[in-house]
């Protein structure tokens, strides 16, 4: 493989593209400087010693590299459905770097991706934020550096199935939801307050050590932004209240296929929104939907992004963004923030990544035509300075661990990462009877 | 040894003093004596060196020319476990999100001292490969339970036991019964929770045990309970990690619990040497390998021999642009393409990585030693001679089998080599263990001796080319081959000078001969028969004496061999 991969922060001069900042306009015939894996310059005519890599990227497009708010590429495990509340479980624990689809998305133009627990409990697992940095085989250095926690949550007809269905407990109803939500914050307030009180002496026992309830605390100490999948506009309203409740603000609704419906509300409260391009009717929960959704979420004010959810769109991400200009006349900066720093936003991470400003990381895509264009084919992702994805060095077989006891049938499977993974793992609690 | 006034006829061993003389002692890896005796007595070794005074009550072994190794002791294994019901429940009644601990894997507190059988195999079967002492864990989920360290015979699990709970077996692996927690990171979540209410119960236990007046009193809980020994880093975690991943997610664990960790069981700890630098963590690595590459290329090579004569007729027809789909003889057939063959390539070098594990370790200067949890007795001479090919040192090879566990399991004093005042833990081989074709002639364990006979090649019978025979007719035959017997029945004829003739067993139908070439009473039969889809060629060597015969048979050029003798019926 002719990349460099032992490394995790570069050098790399990106020479006379138009530069697509998306914080500070278009810039013609202009390069960017990437030193130690920050940005360092960008302007006309830079220059560089032997050292450092130079890309020439006369007649193509620089911009942000991608970033995708809805994934669960390059993790093992999705869902832990055996209870409707496991805020405690961190999808970050099984960060798995040898996961080719982490390089297909990298050919997509994607640097950073929010490796999301699944949809099959009402409070999920906590999330994590990774840097796709393909070719590194430990798994901790693609957790990004201080971006904050984010924990997924799930509204709807999922967990109605896993659990209430699927189990026959709480919650079998969108009521039942609203419930498991406030039993769940009640007793995080009731630990966090039985903790108070030993820690200031006026108890003799510390209470008992509950990883569980100590992330509820946590989540409403504000330390943890949620990101809730969701779709009917009546759900929505009921989460945004459970949380005016208990003071909780921090928020992003996944999907939010009603969004339409509510996004005054929604920018009132503060939340944000991550939603697809034009992907409904696949249950009855997604039935009444738009293509017009993200242009009307950010004609009215909700910081808006465009997600994939699937190891098969995340390739394409730049088309997708493309859609709202069709379905909503987004301008062209409009639309490249929603796959740039809307999604920087939403996870807390606008101060490192999102746009292309001197002092954030050295994250680029560079595309042969303009990434809204439907002849876009991205050339090169770099990712803190170093390029993860050379379209002129892809060999076929891009694997990195092989299975030394792999068979070899006569038909290659279709590879599962490429279909929605929201639901992984709970097929078999549906289907086995009780 | 147990006296008793019972009276019984109980047969007592003769003598406990035995002394093997003049042979290379390989006091620990890397220094040999030559013509050195060992004596031992009462299960420890009482002397080491030459011209010694042997005791008037040994029994004495010749071993001139022989090596005398220190037993080897097996870093992790499931030796001398009777077998276990299973504890899961599956019973619908117990609750997904709140199940008992047993059902979610969390059984600390299992010990694997209540589970010895002094006769189950593996204790025979691996003290046959040299094996004295192994380190058993039971086997489970999570937290399987404590491990303990156990001599390799023994009448009964007290004799076995040497050191008891020494060390906690963990794992990353979920719940059976899909409760919670039934995934890596329900798991690693699990870990945390219980090692800081451990933690905080223990405190609490302390203070309430100081001072109890008006104090909320502990709530026992037995797993937690048995979890302080590792909280307080009394003992070990042998931490079951397979592949980089699991290593590197249990060491993520370590790190922020901080309990002692040895990795267990690992196949590729290679990649992850220079975060087990950073911590000295111990290493015990698997003695499991992928099956070797090499048979996988036997396989291909046939195919494509049979490829050769298939592919005449693809030229004929039409050259480059052949389908991919071929039709055989036997059905249509996927036509092997490049794209297969580099997959091929990679899966190859994938098992010379793994199988270089050992000498990758030894060259960054890591100390490892055996586990054998997955590994069939059959195949530890195998693998080690595999792991050597690959790279590894005799000295390191040595060291894993006896001094590196000595040292992890905390036995240095007593065990890893071949000194005075060690327990008498000794194999005896007829040459260098690490000689493909060495045998091991005696173990000592815990100073009782026990014996194993040389399986001897079967020597051919030696052709006379002047001695007529006269094949004609009907002989009853014997096929033998790893134990099993096919019977059978050959029918010869003369015809002029020739021989013509087939053979039926009771495992193939009646196969015509090709050729019977006959030398003297030295008589070759070739014949071809169906084997596995194809064609095979077999070849009968043998010595006919009268009415009597006996040989070898060759099946698909050496893939299958096995005796055969033969007797004419009387007619």
């Amino acid at each position: 493989m002719g990349m460099s991969l032992s490394a995790q922060q570069g050098d790399v001069l990106i020479k006379n593209g138009t530069v697509i900042t998306i914080t500070d306009g278009v810039k013609e015939n202009t390069d960017v400087l990437i030193r130690n894996g920050k940005i360092k310059q960008i302007g006309e005519g830079l220059s560089v010693g032997d050292d450092v890599k130079v890309i020439d990227a006369d007649g193509m497009y620089v911009m942000p590299g991608i970033i995708d708010a809805h994934s669960h590429v390059g993790i093992d495990v999705v869902n832990e459905a055996t209870a409707p509340v496991t805020a405690e479980v961190f999808v970050g624990d099984v960060i798995n770097p040898y996961s080719v689809p982490i390089y297909r998305a990298l050919a997509g133009g994607v640097s950073v991706s929010h490796a999301m627990h699944g949809s099959a409990n009402a409070i999920g697992g906590q999330c994590e934020t990774i840097k796709h940095h393909y070719g590194e085989e430990d798994p901790t250095t693609y957790q990004m550096k201080d971006a904050p926690r984010t924990i997924k949550f799930a509204l709807g007809e999922n967990p109605m199935r896993v659990h209430g269905e699927g189990n026959g407990i709480q919650p079998k109803t969108r009521m039942g939801i609203e419930q498991v939500f406030r039993k769940a914050f009640a007793e995080g307030q009731e630990y966090q307050n039985a903790w108070k009180k030993y820690n200031s002496g006026g108890a003799q026992v510390a209470p008992e050590y509950n990883l569980r309830k100590q992330t509820l605390a946590d989540i409403l100490n504000g330390d943890i932004i949620i990101h809730c999948h969701s779709y009917r506009a009546d759900e929505i309203l009921m989460l945004m209240d459970v949380l005016g409740d208990y003071g909780v603000n921090k928020i992003c609704f996944q999907h939010v296929n009603e969004g339409f419906k509510v996004a005054p509300e929604l920018a009132a409260f503060g939340a944000t929104a991550s939603v697809f391009a034009d992907w409904w009717a696949y249950k009855f929960e997604v039935y009444y939907s738009t293509a017009y959704n993200a242009a009307i979420l950010t004609k009215n004010g909700v910081v808006t992004s465009i997600n994939s959810d699937s190891g098969e769109l995340i390739r394409h991400l730049y088309h997708e963004a493309g859609k709202s200009q069709k379905y909503g006349d987004l301008t062209d900066n409009e639309a490249l923030r929603l796959i740039t720093l809307n999604p920087a936003i939403q996870l807390g991470i606008d101060d490192k990544v999102g746009s292309l400003e001197v002092g954030k990381d050295g994250d680029v895509a560079v595309f042969n035509n303009h990434p809204l264009s439907i002849y876009a084919v991205p050339q090169y992702t770099i990712v803190d300075g170093i390029v993860r994805f050379d379209i002129n060095e892809d060999p076929d077989d891009m694997r990195l661990d092989i299975n030394p006891d792999e068979s070899f049938p006569a038909f290659h499977e279709l590879n599962a990462h490429d279909e929605h993974r929201c639901m992984e793992g709970v097929y078999e609690f549906l289907f086995h009877q009780h | 040894m147990s006296s008793s006034i019972y009276c019984q006829n109980d047969v007592p061993d003769v003598t406990s003093t035995f002394a093997l003389t003049n042979a290379n002692v390989v006091v620990r890896p890397g220094s040999t004596l030559k013509n050195t005796t060992v004596i031992i007595k009462d299960g420890y070794i009482q002397q080491v060196g030459s011209n010694l005074s042997i005791p008037f009550d040994a029994e004495v072994i010749k071993a001139d020319s022989m090596f005398i190794y220190a037993g080897f002791i097996a870093g992790l294994s499931h030796i001398g476990l009777n077998k276990e019901e299973d504890k899961t429940d599956d019973n619908e009644k117990v609750k997904r999100y709140d199940p008992p601990p047993a059902a979610a894997g969390i059984t600390p507190d299992v010990s694997v001292t209540e589970m010895l059988d002094s006769k189950q195999k593996l204790i025979e079967g691996y003290r046959k490969e040299g094996f004295t002492l192994a380190h058993v864990v039971p086997k489970g989920r999570m937290m399987a339970g404590k491990g303990s360290l156990i001599f390799l015979s023994g009448d009964s699990p007290a004799e076995m036991l040497l050191l008891e709970d020494m060390s906690l077996y963990g794992s990353l692996l979920a719940s059976k019964g899909r409760v919670y927690p039934s995934t890596t990171i329900g798991v690693m979540s699990k870990w945390r929770e219980l090692y800081k209410q451990a933690e905080l119960a223990s405190q609490h236990e302390k203070k309430f045990m100081a001072n109890p007046k008006g104090m909320e009193r502990p709530t026992y809980d037995k797993s937690i309970k048995s979890l302080y020994v590792v909280t307080s880093k009394s003992i070990p975690v042998f931490f079951d990690a397979p592949k980089t991943l699991d290593l590197s997610r249990a060491m993520t664990l370590q790190k922020e619990l901080g309990f002692d960790m040895v990795a267990a069981n690992t196949k590729q700890a290679y990649k992850t040497i220079d975060r087990l630098k950073q911590n000295n963590m111990p290493v015990v690595i698997s003695l499991e390998l992928p099956k070797a590459a090499k048979d996988e290329k036997k396989k291909d090579e046939k195919k494509d021999e049979k490829k050769g004569d298939e592919k005449k007729d693809d030229e004929l027809e039409g050259g480059e642009n052949v389908a991919k789909i071929e039709r055989t003889k036997d059905g249509m057939k996927k036509k092997e393409d490049p794209e297969m063959k580099a997959l091929k390539e990679r899966a190859n070098k994938s098992k010379k990585e793994y199988e270089a594990q050992a000498a990758n370790l030894e060259q960054d200067g890591i100390a490892f030693s055996f586990s054998v949890t997955d590994t069939k007795a059959g195949d530890v001479k195998k693998n080690i001679m595999r792991m050597i090919k690959s790279g590894l040192s005799e000295d390191a090879a040595l060291a894993a089998l006896t001094t590196n566990p000595a040292q992890v399991l905390g036995l240095q004093q007593v065990a890893g080599t071949v000194e005075k005042g060690k327990f008498a833990n000794l194999i005896v081989t007829d040459t260098t263990y690490f000689n493909e074709n060495a045998n091991i002639r005696y173990v000592f364990v815990d100073g009782k001796k026990h014996e194993f006979e040389v399986k001897e090649k079967k020597k051919q019978k030696e052709g006379d080319p002047d001695a007529v025979v006269d094949l004609a007719g009907t002989w009853t035959v014997m096929i033998s081959a790893d134990g099993m017997d096919i019977g059978g029945t050959i029918e010869m004829e003369k015809s002029g000078d020739d021989y013509t003739g087939s053979m039926t067993t009771d495992m193939s139908d009646k196969t015509e001969f090709d050729t019977v070439e006959v030398d003297g009473n030295n008589v070759t039969i070739k014949m071809t028969t169906e084997m596995n889809g194809g064609q095979a060629p077999v070849v009968v060597d043998i010595v006919v004496d009268d009415e009597e015969f006996e040989g070898s048979v060759n099946i698909a050029n050496g893939m299958m061999t096995a005796d055969v003798t033969g007797s004419k019926d009387p007619n």
